[in-house]
């Protein structure tokens, strides 16, 4: 194995640097070794001055307008489907499936499970008023809460109810977002 | 996806599963989200009923559950 001490490498023509060849190559950077060059502005492991940061803990961390640098949480999955009719699902992420298990109570399944069952559940549901036989444009909203078998790292389920009663009702624009 | 996953719970209630589109097949998303030890059948979008009035007195024989079981 070959090493090439220098103290700095600096482009000849144009420019870009190319590091590696067009096949399979790693460059490797020890630990201790900082990308000093974006220095408060950009990517560093410093996260106490500099924009953005992947800490040794794989943290991804940034300013973005929080006033200070802090760890960002993601959102781990996500869904919109309409729960109206024959429930489809529109779009999605993180999700490998919805159970619909009766009028207003569904299941949502996470293609990739989350790593404990105490993430933040974001629900929202409402109707709209082109169906005939809905309550128009009423955003319920509400989220019914099972006793049991709500949050597994694996799925959640949920019921969605008019706030007047404890009955369950259908909607056609069902959203939920996992954040962790 | 145009298909439909159904199975019948220990209490012989229905449960249509909705794949989504995450790279697996409804196959797969069968034996991973169908609950373990149920029977389940894979069908077109279109054989399930979309008059929900009635939901929770959806039945399906168990001789029709004859796809694979949940994993």
């Amino acid at each position: 194995m070959s090493k090439i001490k220098v103290n700095e490498i600096v482009n000849r023509n144009g420019s870009s640097i190319t590091i590696g060849d067009a096949n399979t190559s790693t460059v490797a950077i020890n630990s201790g070794t900082k990308l000093t060059g974006f220095s408060s502005t950009g990517i560093d492991d410093n996260a106490t001055s500099n924009a953005l940061t992947l800490d040794s803990s794989g943290n991804l961390q940034f300013n973005s307008g929080y006033g200070s640098v802090a760890t960002a949480y993601g959102c781990r999955a996500w869904v919109n489907f309409n729960g109206v009719g024959t429930p489809a699902i529109r779009d999605s992420g993180n999700v490998s499936s919805i159970i619909d298990h009766n009028v207003g109570d569904y299941t949502v399944n996470f293609s990739t499970s989350m790593t404990d069952a105490n993430y933040s559940a974001l629900i929202t549901a409402n109707d709209d008023t082109s169906t005939a036989g809905n309550t128009g444009g009423y955003a319920y909203g509400s989220l019914v809460a099972r006793i049991t078998n709500s949050y597994s790292t694996s799925s959640i389920r949920f019921n969605l109810g008019y706030p007047a009663n404890t009955s369950n009702y259908d909607q056609k624009f069902i959203n939920v977002a996992i954040i962790r | 996806m145009d298909k439909r996953i159904i199975y019948k719970n220990t209490d012989g209630s229905i449960g249509i599963i909705i794949p989504a589109n995450c790279g697996l097949t409804v196959e797969e998303i069968a034996r991973k989200d169908v609950p373990t030890g149920l029977s389940y059948k894979i069908v077109d979008v279109s054989e399930v009923p979309s008059d929900r009035t009635f939901r929770g007195a959806w039945t399906i024989d168990d001789s029709e559950l004859t796809d694979g079981v949940g994993e």
